[in-house]
């Protein structure tokens, strides 16, 4: 089969979508369609489709648009949610990790004081006692010299907060 | 785009949109699902045409969308291309559904290859240019109007086919040839 286009297939065309075929056209031009093999094919694939469209359309039962909206609306709010999810869990997972090497490192790299705030987390039970908390930050049991142990405990939490949030806008960069 | 103009755009593209489904897959189940699930990735789709690019782009992207789903759907419980789909896949459901509307064209759009279905929508139906058709199928220009001369030398040969004996009937020369 060779493609072979009439010169007087666009106008015919034209008047097809325009709707007004045959009424608007020359008699000249009928006259061809009725005899060209490529423009009667076009004519009658044009009007069955046409018409197969004007009876298609009433039939369906639209469902109201707010619905699908909504939908919409709430697919968008969890593709965001599984956005922002995702590198927050990776964060919290390498601050905690950051957290346990340093605390392991401090441990490891100051043995003496190691010993001591080991000591110290030993017998936190029973500071932990109601009537022995103004105990707790005395450290009369625990000599700490410089309050080493107060300093670090909010330097580790500041250090991994730090992280997550460093990690988060890392990866919200490169999403974009 | 707002609830207010998504509500005038779905009001003027819907009915179309589910006619191009319905007649394409031949399935108004189908039709009704893609429909919505059309829409709702519309909505959803971040590159889609902005509000200065007019109702017509935006119309355009909608099929766009709505013809890859019908390419997924086509393509998933058979698992294979959409030009290997068998024309008698969707013969039953249009047999099992037929009324006076469809006794228009069903009976030669059975035998038309989901492909030509679509191609033969979009331009007669729908009124697309070649280039437009291309944009919504993802074919080349130059193919859709080699397919689109031969898909409707096909179908107008099983109409006239239709007119004389009033049922379709595959001429030999019409015959679907193999991919």
């Amino acid at each position: 089969m060779t493609l072979r286009s009439c010169k007087h297939t666009p106008e015919i065309q034209a008047h097809l979508i325009a709707g007004d075929w045959p009424q608007a056209s020359s008699a000249e031009l009928q006259a061809h369609a009725a005899a060209c093999r490529s423009c009667s094919d076009l004519i009658l694939v044009t009007s069955r489709f046409q018409a197969a469209k004007a009876v298609t359309l009433p039939q369906v039962q639209l469902p109201p648009p707010g619905i699908l909206w909504w939908r919409a609306q709430l697919r968008r709010r969890n593709v965001v949610e599984a956005t922002i999810s995702r590198p927050l869990l990776g964060a919290h997972i390498f601050a905690l990790a950051i957290c346990v090497t340093s605390i392991a490192a401090l441990f490891f790299a100051q043995p003496d004081h190691g010993q001591q705030w080991m000591m110290w987390l030993l017998s936190l039970p029973q500071y932990l006692q109601p009537l022995q908390i103004s105990r707790l930050f005395g450290f009369s049991t625990v000599s700490l010299t410089n309050l080493d142990l107060i300093t670090l405990i909010p330097g580790i939490a500041l250090l991994a907060l730090l992280t997550g949030v460093i990690l988060y806008l890392a990866t919200e960069k490169q999403q974009r | 785009m707002d609830n207010e103009a998504f509500a005038s755009f779905y009001s003027r593209s819907a009915r179309p949109l589910w006619a191009y489904l319905a007649r394409v897959s031949g399935d108004h189940a189908l039709a009704d699902d893609l429909m919505q699930e059309s829409f709702v990735r519309f909505l959803c789709a971040a590159n889609r045409p902005a509000s200065e690019d007019g109702e017509v782009a935006s119309r355009r992207y909608l099929f766009r969308i709505a013809t890859n789903l019908l390419r997924d759907h086509w393509r998933r419980p058979l698992n294979v291309s959409i030009e290997e789909v068998p024309e008698e896949f969707f013969s039953a459901a249009a047999n099992a559904n037929h009324s006076d509307s469809q006794a228009i064209l069903d009976p030669a759009m059975v035998h038309m290859r989901p492909r030509e279905r679509q191609i033969l929508w979009l331009a007669h139906a729908e009124g697309y240019s070649h280039k437009e058709i291309a944009e919504i199928t993802g074919l080349a220009s130059t193919s859709v109007r080699l397919l689109l001369f031969r898909a409707r030398r096909k179908i107008a040969a099983l109409l006239r086919n239709q007119g004389q004996t009033g049922t379709v009937q595959h001429a030999p020369s019409q015959q679907r040839s193999q991919p």
